[in-house]
């Protein structure tokens, strides 16, 4: 079945097939495409543990933002110069703080800066990496992108992209309307394994004891690696994060992984596989290289011949023990080693509720919407004595930006003043009499 | 260290209390080779029903009576030392109140309801008892307790004393050896868990101090000394074993039950598709 539908998609394409075929039947190597990359063997070799395995054991961070593919731009270049990566390279602290009231950075701010909505991140990101002059993480293919989707892998993730709109990354609205249109990591299930970096908190503490290899990702994953051969569960028990067995090859370790559930949930933050991409079928095989005593090179071979038209391979750099600075946000500058904290993803998970919520909402306003005269949209143009006027003093006031209550005591409304007169308001949808006097 | 029958509190009920070997037989325990300390390395799991009900409690049909017997509480003895939790009355009476809000019966999240009814971390040291096996991780200088329900587990501190940064929902652990016991000092507890289905509670203030003694090569009794001046008149104790899980390549499972209680918070928030 799946022979026919690739003829009728093209000769070019049933020569592909054919030939990778059969280069899998000459050369032996796993089904789904062949390639020569090899995975250089480790140049370090690391103390050992009181039982003889290789003591790998600490806290490994892999923050970067070497992209996963190399740039249109950049093709054909695979690192950068010393000269290039200093001139890219930021000056600030590791961390910068939000803008607060308490902040003049707040009283300078424009209207722009404060309408951004995603401020947020900006303070936990640390804003230093682990050293790395490429220019992407993909080794192989050498042109550093992902191979192509095959042509069912792709029909089954514009299917899922078509039923989970919010969950595309170019999405022009988002959405929610169900539990699954945010990714599984939003959902607080489980990170994609392998995870390649998370923007913060994106640390794993890498255990060992006798026989096993334990692996506690700062964020909702706990990888439990057992290293005595024993067979692979099967089926989907390896469920959202797959079924891992390990075992040493001189001072790598090497990992193997099948068995996850093909519920699709995935393009999280993290994820190598976009939103969509069945990874019922994938076969990973990392291989943990240490390259140096707080440095080990972790390379990642994904297998798929249902999704993918050939193996493809990243590598990201890992630093053990990573020491960050941040601003205390009251004028200090810290330092701290790396220490993982709990991540009590679903005790908080306020958002899922809220953003669900938050659309039955907007589909009752959108359906019962005043005409423009009737709506806050109609305050444009006035100037702060009129807001006055009609609602009183605002609750806060953040540079440009007034703040007031509304009536369902959910949505808050700003007003966005340029030259003494409002410019911009959020939303701009709702009646002038929703909006609370503050009197 | 056994304790005399005078210092155990006869309590209306039964009493299920471990009695400690006067010493552990050496030779019965693995022991780790670079440091001679027992060896808790391994999968362990308790038997008891202590998650139901750390006190006496009998068996009875299910609050949700379609589930039959899937659903039935069972019986089981208290693992209190003494019957009772020795509550302050006014804590009791909130005690009796998280009893009736345990399990709301309805669509949607309630966050009075039972932590591990909502997939909320369990904390210590209900993460012990709870219907689900967890593994000792243990290396020189280092170890972690993994549990398989949702994404709990604990760093164990075991060089020095570091004070909780901040409060969490497992914890902060500090470890220490005392003669063949690991003894585990837990601060910086958030006091939103609940130690079982049947509402006893504590507050932020909530300071437990575990021992975990290996008797032999697959057992171990587990203490947990019980602390919170806001709940209680007094310090109290629990103990059970734990047993090894010794089955052929027996480990861990996926247990993510925040997907499972999906359905449950947000059935009656979900919109019709777009298209």
């Amino acid at each position: 079945m799946r022979h026919r539908f690739l003829i009728a998609a093209g000769s070019l394409v049933v020569v592909g097939v054919m030939m990778w075929l059969a280069d899998a039947a000459v050369a032996g190597q796993a089904p789904g495409g062949t390639t020569t990359f090899k995975v250089p063997a480790s140049t370090y070799a690391p103390p050992r543990t009181p039982w003889g395995d290789p003591d790998l054991q600490g806290v490994w961070d892999n923050h970067t933002t070497v992209p996963m593919q190399r740039p249109a731009n950049l093709s054909g270049k695979k690192t950068f110069t010393d000269a290039e990566l200093a001139a890219r390279a930021r000056t600030s602290g590791d961390n910068d703080p939000l803008c607060n009231k308490n902040d003049e950075r707040c009283a300078k701010a424009t209207v722009a800066e404060l309408d951004r909505l995603d401020a947020y991140n900006g303070f936990w990101t640390p804003q230093t990496f682990v050293s790395d002059n490429r220019t992407a993480l993909i080794e192989d293919p050498p042109d550093g992108r992902i191979p192509p989707l095959t042509p069912e892998a792709l029909a089954i993730q514009q299917a899922y992209l078509r039923a989970h709109p919010a969950t595309e990354p170019s999405a022009a609205v988002i959405e929610i309307r169900h539990w699954e249109d945010y990714d599984l990591a939003e959902r607080c299930i489980a990170a994609q394994v392998p995870t390649t970096t998370m923007g913060y908190n994106s640390a794993q503490y890498l255990m060992q004891s006798p026989g096993w290899v334990m692996l506690a990702h700062e964020r909702l994953n706990t990888r439990i690696i057992p290293l005595d051969g024993r067979p692979h569960l099967g089926g989907t028990m390896g469920g959202w994060i797959g079924d891992s067995r390990g075992h040493w090859e001189g001072n790598t370790l090497v990992v193997e992984t099948t068995g996850y559930t093909n519920k699709q949930s995935g393009g999280s933050v993290g994820a190598f596989a976009d939103a969509g991409i069945p990874f019922g079928n994938f076969h990973v095989v990392e291989h943990f290289v240490p390259v140096g005593p707080n440095r080990i090179h972790y390379y990642v071979t994904i297998s798929d011949p249902q999704t993918w038209t050939r193996p493809w391979t990243f590598m990201q750099p890992w630093e053990k023990d990573r020491v960050l600075s941040y601003n205390d946000n009251v004028g200090a500058t810290k330092a701290e080693p790396y220490q993982m904290y709990e991540y009590a993803c679903h005790e908080g998970n306020n958002a899922m509720g809220n953003s669900l919520r938050g659309t039955v909402q907007a589909r009752q306003r959108a359906a019962s919407r005043p005409a423009d005269a009737e709506s806050t949209k109609s305050l444009i143009g006035k100037t702060e004595a009129d807001i006055r006027a009609m609602y009183g003093n605002p609750v806060t006031i953040a540079g440009p930006r007034w703040q007031y209550s509304t009536a369902n005591g959910i949505l808050q409304f700003f007003a966005f003043f340029e030259n003494g007169k409002v410019v911009l308001v959020r939303p701009d949808d709702i009646r002038l009499t929703e909006v609370v006097p503050n009197r | 260290m056994r304790m005399p029958l005078s210092a155990l509190v006869v309590a209306v009920g039964l009493v299920a209390a471990i009695q400690l070997p006067v010493q552990t037989q050496d030779g019965r325990i693995p022991r780790t080779s670079w440091d001679k300390k027992p060896n808790l390395n391994g999968i362990w799991q308790t038997l008891s029903t202590a998650n139901w009900d750390l006190e006496d409690h009998e068996g009875g049909p299910s609050p949700v009576v379609v589930t039959g017997v899937w659903g039935a509480r069972l019986p089981g003895m208290s693992v209190v030392e003494g019957g009772k939790i020795p509550y302050k009355p006014e804590a009791l009476a909130r005690r009796d109140q998280n009893r009736k809000n345990a399990l709301p019966g309805k669509p949607g999240r309630d966050l009075n309801a039972d932590p591990e009814l909502n997939c909320f971390l369990p904390g210590v040291p209900r993460s012990t008892y709870l219907p689900h096996p967890f593994q000792i991780f243990q290396s020189p200088n280092r170890m972690w307790i993994v549990y398989q329900f949702s994404y709990a587990r604990r760093e164990i501190f075991m060089n020095g004393k570091k004070e909780a940064p901040i409060e969490s929902w497992m914890g902060w652990s500090n470890a220490r050896w005392d003669g063949d016991t690991l003894v585990i000092d837990v601060t910086g507890l958030n006091g939103q868990t609940w130690f079982d289905r049947a509402g006893n509670f504590a507050t932020e203030a909530l300071h437990v101090v575990e021992r975990y003694t290996m008797i032999d090569n697959d057992h171990i009794v587990y203490e947990a000394t019980i602390e919170d001046p806001s709940v209680f008149t007094r310090p109290w104790k629990i103990s059970m074993p734990l047993y090894r899980r010794i089955e052929k390549n027996v480990q861990l499972l996926q247990f993510r039950c925040a997907e499972y209680v999906e359905q449950f918070f947000y059935g009656e928030l979900v919109s019709p598709p777009r298209n």
